[in-house]
């Protein structure tokens, strides 16, 4: 009998626009790990174990800080000691490249939240949505969306580089 | 009037002609005319029909003021009525019409209503239109009243948004404005200056002066020069600041910022506005002061400087303020002769006497003369402020009158700042009181240019208020007949309506506004509010500071709704949110509906089916066979840590501790009154770990409630929330064959009832992916809620397909599911229950006495509201004749009574049991089984008998099997 496989709303999607270009980005697997602020902080004790953290609204190669009390793993593993608060949040959400000289242009049109200095993360209000926009250079931009919206925002990112003629 | 074209203008490019037509009619001006400055240097001098009265109409003004030139612009989908021509640019093949009249702007029949204007005062309509009936008169008065006409179309054109945080906003790009703009851009600040018309300029566009020294051509370039050259400054013109709202966000039309879209409306978020508004000329009220070719002189002037028009070839001047003597001087440069100015007040003024006028002085304007254009003006010495007797006439075909200037309050009342009068310019200015926003120039009563660059360049920006030289004199002719003179001239309000409104003792300025309706038309009264106060004053035998204002309110001016709707219009209204096997569904044809934020299967139609007849077919394939389900929007929270137990069970109704792992229980969740806001199914994977579920609405709200909780009040329980709804992929199999289906995949899992029972959860592997099987069910059948990662979610879903089509695997819909729990007497919270239902009140109040743990709600329940004999109960309803109709939301009585004891909750007809059921709430239900009652539904009555709410197998035998 056939395995089963996975699939992405956007798989094959794509956007060229004149400096502005669109894609699905499949290169990272995503741990979500929620932390409490408790006497000896048992999350802490999982990024002390990965050996790494972020600072607040930044990534870096193994971590993005998402909030006080969340960051997204990317690509690492948790040992079964620290499954209570961390889960595989891969299927959930779908990422988007946003490459281009006019990308700061586009993000800058819906909102100001954004620093676009490279490091930069943060989870923020965008298109009416929440979501994680991560800053890998100034025209290098992620944007991590649920996956139940990820066809409408990249419709919505299409319509909004259309209509800003980029 | 006859306006004519003398030569060039600041605006216009003679060397490139626009041909446009109006009222069907070709003209041509040329590149930079508005169809108003067009218009008149082709010799129109009627451009409009007035609301009430239906008068001709001619050019007012030259901005956004203009109460009485507004067009119809374009065709078909693009039409855009109530445009002023004095702001609408011409372009080649412009199609532009006057609206309001019948049978031609010309010959209007309806100006029989200004004949009989005595039977129409103000407030009419409030008593008369009253026998037969109003609807008698309202297709008559509908068709008459209103300006032009909405398109019948969807808008075809597209509308941008763009949000902006500055340091600076400066709202106006006169020389204040600009000159502001330069200076806070100099201190590092980040600058948005915007200008509602097409050049940056104010009121030097109209009246070229000397600044600093220069031209105030030469003044402004160079300040323009500098701005364009700061990279911190964002200049916009064609951008219109409609309004200012709370902690300092503005909201700006532009109509010029490059791209797609025919407008853009800009959210600004800004630590500083600066409010350099300008101020707007203020017009005389004197009897027929409405005719066509009665002008304010500041739009004469505008029409000559930018447009190279002459309003007439014999022009008056009439006024109250040294406005006229600029204006003279104006006209004589451009060569050209002002036959008279009529100064009402009573000194002489020096500086022009070199130019040789004539100057009445002491002397008002109190009638014009003339049909639909002016051929002259009737004019009365005024003797000591008393009006004496000795009048004569003066030809004229133009008079452009001046009552003084009125500082451009609106921004500043959107931001609360109070207003004050001013005696000296006769006006009210703002009292800025801080909070981020500044008043300056024209806009805070200062009309000294001179001392208001001044004071910007050495960084004050509250400027003192400066008064006229000579003081400013009286607008109004206190003589003639005042139903002849207007004060509104868009809504054809006068004097004598005023003085009605009064006498009706609607002398409050709120009463007089509404009741005269001055003031609430399209140019939301910026040439008749200040005059209305006045006049309500001297009638009240108030001050002017004692009358006060109404309340200023966005827009400033018109906004289109496609500006504020933007791009949120079809798909991209709000976010919609797709299941993970939404390409499945559209191959399979399903007809997609939205349930909150999802777009779910609704059914999935057959060729020659409706929906009633597909949802029986499904509803059937399921009882006797296996349907499919997309359930993935259901929320999925999960829940671990030591003290998740003993969290879950503050959190629901229900006994959370003693499940065993590897079970699951139903729960309610209510709110501290204790009133149901959720259900669903909670499981226990593990000694410190569970997997909630939710309705699929209330996921996200359920998540942050139950973290509030943590956060706030449990703070400190050892749990952790995850909220995993997005994660998951489900796949429900429903039906006696669900088992049979299942089994065909490769799992790890024993499916036997024996290792499976009803409510139960198992992981494992399926296919070689994580798994979790739920063993419940919405449908009464026996079914598995197959859980795998979203990613893999469509291909299981095509795999079951696939794998069950010899089993009569059928895909079902919402609507179907909810049939199916119809049928089993299954709550859906939010359609079976509303904001007062209790757990007793569903047949759930014994587990809430038999908790003894505190949970969210508990202490609520024992209220005596929620405890009462006669509180609305569920129960089940069956029409008596098995052909009758089961209206849900419909009330219910007692047979033959009329006081509602409840109503149907949920109704559908039910292919199981070949007629409609339903469920309901009703007084005491429980205790009512097999009585007869009725429904009652827009005026219907129809006999209904109670059931027991579970129609369908009620030992559970399927759910068990």
């Amino acid at each position: 009998m056939a395995s089963l496989h996975t699939s992405s709303p956007i798989d094959g999607r794509s956007y060229a626009g004149k400096s502005i270009w669109l894609s699905p980005f499949v290169e990272y697997n995503f741990t979500q790990i929620k932390s409490r602020h408790l006497t000896g902080n048992r999350a802490n004790d999982a990024l002390t174990h990965i050996g790494a953290d972020a600072a607040p609204r930044t990534f870096n190669s193994k971590v993005v800080w998402v909030g006080p009390d969340e960051r997204l793993l990317l690509s690492g593993e948790l040992d079964a000691a620290h499954e209570h608060y961390a889960r595989d949040a891969t299927s959930g959400l779908i990422a988007i490249a946003m490459k281009g000289a006019s990308v700061r242009r586009l993000v800058e049109n819906e909102t100001s939240a954004v620093d676009f200095t490279p490091g930069f993360a943060s989870r923020l209000r965008f298109a009416d949505l929440a979501v994680i926009i991560i800053v890998r250079a100034t025209d290098d931009l992620l944007c991590l969306v649920e996956r139940s919206a990820a066809t409408w925002l990249f419709d919505w990112l299409e319509n909004r580089a259309k209509l800003l003629d980029l | 009037m006859t306006g004519y074209r003398l030569g060039a203008g600041s605006d216009i490019d003679q060397e490139q002609r626009v041909h446009f037509r109006f009222n069907g009619k070709s003209y041509q001006g040329f590149q930079g005319d508005t169809l108003a400055s067009a218009l008149l240097a082709s010799g129109v001098q009627v451009f409009g029909r007035s609301f009430k009265r239906h008068r001709p109409r001619g050019v007012f003004a030259a901005g956004v003021e203009e109460p009485g030139a507004l067009v119809q612009v374009g065709v078909g989908a693009r039409t855009t009525p109530n445009v002023r021509a004095s702001r609408l640019p011409i372009h080649e093949g412009l199609e532009a019409c006057t609206t309001s009249h019948w049978p031609s702007l010309n010959l209007d029949l309806a100006r029989t209503f200004d004949v009989f204007s005595s039977l129409i005062p103000a407030g009419f309509y409030n008593k008369t239109f009253i026998w037969p009936s109003w609807q008698f008169y309202e297709y008559f008065v509908r068709h008459t009243a209103g300006f032009g006409h909405a398109p019948r179309a969807p808008d075809p054109d597209r509308y941008a948004e763009r949000t902006i945080d500055v340091d600076t906003l400066v709202c106006g790009g006169g020389a204040t404005g600009l000159a502001a703009a330069l200076e806070q851009g100099a201190s590092g600040a980040s600058v948005l200056i915007a200008e509602q018309d097409s050049r940056f300029g104010g009121s030097l566009l109209s009246s070229p002066m000397q600044i600093v020294d220069q031209p105030s051509e030469q003044w402004l370039t160079d300040l323009l020069d500098r701005i364009d050259k700061s990279p911190n400054i964002e200049a916009l013109t064609h951008t219109s600041v409609s309004g200012i709202y709370d902690h300092n966000l503005a909201l700006l039309v532009s109509h010029a910022i490059a791209g797609r879209a025919r407008e853009t409306l800009l959210s600004v978020r800004a630590e500083k506005i600066i409010i350099a508004a300008g101020a707007i000329e203020q017009p005389l009220v004197f009897e027929h002061n409405d005719r066509p070719g009665i002008m304010l002189l500041s739009a004469m002037q505008s029409y000559l400087h930018r447009f190279g028009i002459v309003a007439g070839k014999k022009i008056v001047l009439a006024g109250n303020n040294d406005l006229l003597y600029k204006a003279a001087s104006d006209f004589a440069h451009s060569g050209v002769s002002v036959e008279a100015i009529v100064d009402s007040r009573c000194e002489p003024s020096a500086p022009y006497k070199h130019l040789g006028l004539t100057v009445h002085h002491g002397c008002q304007v109190v009638a014009s003369k003339g049909g639909k254009s002016l051929q002259g003006v009737t004019v009365t010495h005024l003797n000591g402020g008393d009006l004496a007797t000795k009048s004569f006439d003066i030809a004229c075909d133009a008079l452009g009158i001046s009552g003084g200037m009125a500082p451009t309050v609106h921004l500043a009342c959107h931001a609360k700042t109070p207003l004050a009068y001013d005696q000296s310019i006769a006006a009210f200015v703002p009292v800025v009181t801080g909070g981020g926003i500044e008043v300056i120039g024209a806009a805070a009563g200062n009309f000294d240019l001179d001392a208001s660059l001044e004071l910007i360049a050495s960084g004050q920006m509250r400027t003192p208020v400066a008064t006229y030289s000579r003081g400013i004199g009286d607008r109004f002719a206190r003589a003639g007949n005042t139903s002849k003179q207007w004060v509104d001239l868009l809504y054809d309000v006068t004097i004598a309506d005023l003085d009605l409104a009064i006498r009706e003792n609607y002398s409050s300025v709120e009463h007089m506004k509404r009741y005269t309706t001055n003031g609430m038309s399209v140019d939301q009264g910026k040439t008749s509010n200040l005059n209305a106060l006045s006049h309500l004053a001297e009638a009240t035998e108030r001050t002017i500071s004692e009358v006060g204002t109404t309340t200023y309110r966005p827009p400033y001016t018109p906004v289109t709704l496609g500006a504020l709707v933007g791009e949120r219009s079809g798909r991209f209204y709000a976010p919609v949110r797709e299941l993970p096997m939404h390409k499945q569904h559209l191959a399979l044809g399903a007809s997609m509906e939205l349930y909150g934020d999802w777009v779910r299967p609704s059914t999935y139609l057959k060729a020659g089916e409706d929906e009633a007849s597909a949802v029986n077919r499904e509803a059937l394939a399921v009882r006797q066979g296996v349907g499919i389900c997309d359930g993935s929007a259901l929320g999925k929270i999960e829940v671990r840590g030591p003290d998740a137990a003993e969290f879950l069970n503050f959190i629901y109704l229900n006994q959370v501790p003693s499940l065993k792992a590897g079970r699951c229980r139903y729960g309610l969740m209510l709110n501290e009154q204790g009133i149901i806001f959720d259900d669903g199914v909670f499981c226990r994977l593990g000694k410190d770990e569970f997997l909630v579920s939710t309705t699929s609405a209330h996921a996200t709200h359920v998540y942050q409630w139950m973290e509030e909780w943590l956060q706030c009040e449990l703070v400190n329980m050892d749990v952790t929330l995850m909220n995993a709804t997005e994660s998951w992929a489900n796949v429900t199999l429903a039906g006696p064959n669900a088992r049979a289906l299942l089994g065909r995949f490769e799992s790890d899992i024993d499916l036997s009832n024996e290792a499976f029972p009803f409510m139960a959860i198992r992981t494992g592997q399926l296919e070689g992916v994580p798994v979790r099987i739920l063993r419940v069910s919405f449908s009464g059948e026996l079914g598995f809620e197959v859980y795998v990662p979203s990613a893999y979610g469509a291909s299981l879903w095509s795999e079951a397909l696939a794998r069950g089509a010899d089993l009569g695997l059928t895909p079902y819909g919402v609507e179907t599911m909810m049939v199916l729990r119809i049928e089993k007497g299954f709550l859906h919270v939010g359609s079976d229950t509303d904001g007062q239902t209790v757990p007793r009140d569903v047949g759930m109040g014994g587990i809430a006495a038999r908790k003894q743990a505190d949970f969210i709600g508990k202490r609520s329940l024992s209220l005596p509201n929620n405890v009462r004999e006669d509180r609305l109960e569920l129960i089940g309803v069956e029409p008596i004749d098995p052909r009758g109709e089961l209206i849900a939301g419909a009330h219910l009585t007692a047979r033959g009574e009329q006081r509602s004891q409840g109503y149907v909750t949920s109704a559908c007809f039910s292919p199981t049991l070949n007629r409609p059921i339903g469920l309901a709430l009703l007084e005491g239900g429980r205790g009512r089984l097999d009585e007869e009652i009725d429904s009652f539904d827009c005026g219907i009555r129809r006999r209904l008998r109670v059931r027991s709410p579970v129609f369908f197998d009620p030992e559970g035998a399927r759910l068990h099997g």
